[in-house]
């Protein structure tokens, strides 16, 4: 089940808060529990088995770290344990770019496991290691009650594509939170908003996106459209996701963090990863980067640790080559930053800084966007004109003024401009001009609710990139 | 700002309750009238596996989503809402694939799929080779242009060229039958303003440049047809489309000849009427003529001048033209090579040894991979 199912939106959504509004406030959390349960189930009944047991072990492992005293068994149980969070992701996820890759450098007989991919593991894997070393760092309180620990494991909001609320972020509401209408207002404008910006504009891009890559006449516009056009997708369909998720959160009381903030305005590829999918980025940080020794030492161990951490970057996106070239991309150009471009990007004006940022972002997206890494860089050698073919080809035209209005709404969505106007408009408005305001937000709802239905039932494209994580 | 959120997690929760309420009051539907397919319908876990033996749990999820999906309350309604924000608040030029231009509903299909066509006549070259060469008969194949072929002229809409096809004819198809395209001869009235076929009402030049490449001398443009009308028509682009559209008039034609003509199904052994009344209702109203999709029958006509026999090689067109060409033959013997396998059907293709042959295909068969038996 999708945040954008019918039978989210319409069957299990409602019913889930009805209940959950309905029932005392000590029920509240069993309410939560069991929903999330039955939302993970839905998906794939068998994995859920595997997300509780996940679960169960980094609680296990809380208390038990709650027990240990002395600083060396402490080192032990945390590593133990994180190993032990970690086995899932590493069997379901790597196993099988494993196996492939020592089949074809050894020549080894083994055989593939062909394991799917559980829902969501790599984002609840994150959470529960995160949890585990903040109470190894004694930075958060054990949690004594293993269904509020799978509780907060399993929420269904955050549960399959974030952000990665940490433990922290959301200990206190686990006990105690206060629902005003308000808040819970604020969540369903919230949650409309990224349900739009899913549905209407990122689906739209995706359809657009595969029509040209179905089209086997290619030609040098048609590439550069698809990557600009996955560019937008990517960041709509993402931070959509979120804001469903934050939504969702604030109408139980809950409150997330923020996973994005206008990345394509960043004016430099360092700002680009402190505005996008900032939760993954803060968890790298906090629990690879600093441990490793972050900015300290000498020039060699700090590239080490930039490295290490862009190459698992890479890979927690997806087990396959492109990925990890993605994540080395990225490295070479925040090193190439870091040694002193950015000195010289200072000194560039702000748009030629923003189209610099958003080109390189693109160009590494062409990677993750590819199948294989070898079809990355034939598109690559296609957009710049390296491989014959002709700049412009009557189909790639055709689908460039179908979707070309929704190219140019993206782009500026995709920018602050929306929300400063907004907000300046209800600054300066009188009573009665705030009036309308409140009531064009109404109308923004059921409108944006009537097409998101209505497409919904169309049958349109609905796949979420992030749940491949 | 409390009035404000107020109104709106009432308003919120309205649109919430409002479908699940309707969905349960409202019966569930069998077949969609405009998509023409049969609707996903509510089955009990149990009903489910005894269906889909090797199905998970996780498929059975699934099936109730398309169920919901399918049954939902004001389905048709609500998908035009969807084709009409793409087409003037997105300005979209096409509505999954289907696009609106002078005054026609047509479907986006721009690849030319060579390997497709050259499978398609390799079939028909062995068919021909095995079945007629040497035959006293007249052979032809007549392509008929996708209706793309007219709509998207002058347009932003890009197609395949009709010529692309008569050239891999030209170059692929046995050297003995003649090879004509009926893009000059029809225009883009010839078709249904919301599906991909011809017109019936429309076919008395195409059949009469038929028969005169079959050096036929009786001309269909002579005779009394009568016009007839079984009401409105809305095709399969309409349905699909979800678009606004004037649906077309079902006219056919009538002549005291396909009236006494009867149409026996070799394969069935039953006997049936050339146009069939008791298909007008049925979920495409195109069977109406000769009953739509079959894989081989015999048309008989003993009141045909001359005993001239016609074995016509046909995709969907064929249905409303081979009547037309009644009138002009004893026996019309007409197969869809998609449904039969020549060598299964030797003993009647071998009565029509000495007949003429005509191999009538549209492009958009021509043009779809996997439409005939690799060869």
């Amino acid at each position: 089940m999708t945040f954008s199912s019918v039978t989210f939106l319409y069957f299990f959504l409602p019913a889930v808060l009805a209940i959950y509004y309905i029932v005392p406030a000590r029920l509240k959390n069993a309410v939560l529990l069991l929903s999330s349960l039955l939302f993970y189930f839905w998906g794939e009944p068998r994995f859920a088995v595997i997300m509780v047991l996940t679960a169960l072990v980094g609680y296990a492992g809380g208390m038990l770290l709650s027990k240990v005293e002395k600083h060396h068994w402490r080192r032990v149980v945390v590593v133990l344990f994180v190993t032990l969070c970690l086995i899932p992701l590493l069997l379901f996820k790597y196993g099988d770019f494993f196996i492939h890759n020592m089949r074809e450098l050894f020549k080894l007989q083994l055989p593939h496991l062909s394991l799917a991919l559980p829902m969501g593991v790599s984002f609840y894997t994150f959470q529960i290691v995160s949890y585990v070393i903040d109470v190894y760092r004694q930075t958060v309180d054990v949690e004594r009650n293993p269904f509020l620990f799978v509780m907060y494991v399993s929420f269904f909001p955050q549960l399959i594509a974030g952000p990665i609320v940490r433990f922290s972020d959301v200990q206190v509401f686990l006990r105690k939170r206060i629902t005003s209408i308000d808040q819970f207002a604020a969540g369903v404008l919230r949650f409309v908003t990224g349900l739009g910006k899913k549905v209407l504009i990122a689906n739209t891009l995706a359809e657009f996106g595969k029509e040209l890559t179905s089209t086997p006449a290619k030609s040098v516009l048609s590439l550069w459209l698809i990557a600009f056009a996955f560019t937008l997708q990517i960041y709509f369909d993402f931070s959509g996701y979120s804001d469903m998720a934050i939504g969702l959160g604030s109408m139980f009381g809950f409150t997330f963090p923020e996973n994005f903030h206008y990345p394509y305005l960043s004016k430099s590829v360092s700002e680009f990863w402190r505005r996008w999918h900032i939760s993954l980025g803060f968890w790298f940080r906090d629990y690879v980067y600093i441990p490793l020794g972050g900015n300290r030492g000498k020039r060699l161990s700090r590239v080490r640790n930039l490295l290490i951490v862009w190459l698992l970057t890479g890979l927690w996106h997806g087990a396959a080559w492109n990925f990890i070239a993605w994540g080395l991309f990225y490295f070479t150009v925040l090193s190439i930053e870091r040694a002193g471009f950015s000195k010289i990007l200072d000194k560039m004006p702000s748009v030629l800084r923003v189209v610099y940022t958003f080109l390189i972002v693109m160009l590494g997206f062409v990677l993750f966007n590819a199948d294989s890494l070898g079809e990355a860089l034939i598109r690559l050698k296609g957009m710049f004109g390296l491989s014959s073919l002709p700049f412009t080809d009557h189909v790639s035209l055709y689908y460039a003024r179908s979707y070309g209005f929704t190219l140019i709404f993206a782009a500026v969505a995709a920018t602050s401009l929306f929300k400063t106007l907004w907000k300046r408009l209800s600054e300066r408005s009188s009573k009665s001009t705030k009036y309308v305001l409140d009531y064009t937000t109404v109308f923004g709802v059921v409108t944006t609710m009537t097409l998101v239905t209505a497409w919904l039932v169309n049958g349109s494209f609905n796949p979420f990139l992030y749940f491949r994580f | 700002m409390k009035h404000r959120s107020k109104t709106i997690a009432i308003i919120f929760a309205i649109l919430l309750a409002i479908v699940p309420v309707a969905s349960f009051i409202m019966p569930d539907m069998a077949t969609s009238t405009v998509e023409r397919r049969p609707l996903a319908q509510w089955m009990s876990l149990g009903e489910f596996q005894k269906e889909n033996v090797s199905s998970r749990l996780s498929d059975y999820f699934a099936s109730i989503e398309d169920y919901l999906l399918d049954q939902f309350p004001l389905r048709d309604k609500i998908r035009s809402i969807s084709a009409l924000s793409r087409r003037y608040l997105l300005l979209q030029l096409d509505h999954n694939q289907y696009f609106k231009v002078k005054g026609h509903l047509g479907k986006l299909d721009f690849n030319y799929r060579e390997k497709a066509a050259i499978n398609a006549i390799n079939l028909f070259n062995r068919v021909y080779t095995d079945h007629f060469s040497g035959g006293k008969g007249k052979h032809l194949f007549a392509l008929i242009p996708d209706k793309n072929h007219y709509m998207t002229r002058d347009s932003v809409y890009p197609a395949v060229e009709t010529e692309l096809f008569m050239k891999t004819l030209r170059e692929h198809m046995n050297l003995s039958v003649d090879k004509v395209s009926l893009d000059k001869e029809l225009s883009l009235d010839f078709y249904y303003r919301t599906d991909p076929h011809w017109n019936q009402q429309h076919l008395r030049p195409i059949a009469d440049a038929l028969l005169s490449n079959l050096n036929h001398r009786i001309r269909v443009s002579d005779l009394p047809f009568e016009k007839l009308s079984l009401g409105t028509f809305l095709g399969t682009y309409a349905g699909q489309a979800a678009l606004p559209i004037k649906p077309d008039e079902f006219i056919y034609l009538n002549h005291p000849s396909i009236e006494r003509a009867r149409v026996y199904d070799p394969i069935k052994k039953d006997e049936s009427s050339v146009y069939r009344f008791d298909k007008r209702d049925s979920i495409d109203p195109y069977d109406f003529f000769l009953g739509g999709a079959r894989p081989i029958f015999l048309i008989r006509n003993g009141q045909a001048e001359g005993e001239r026999k016609l074995v016509v090689f046909r995709d969907s067109f064929g249905s409303s033209l081979v009547p037309l060409l009644i009138p002009a033959y004893g026996e019309i013997l007409v197969v869809d090579l998609r449904y039969v396998r020549a060598e299964a059907i030797k003993d009647e293709l071998h009565s029509f040894f000495d007949a003429d042959v005509l191999f009538l295909y549209s492009t958009t068969v021509l043009n779809a991979p996997g439409a005939f038996p690799i060869s």
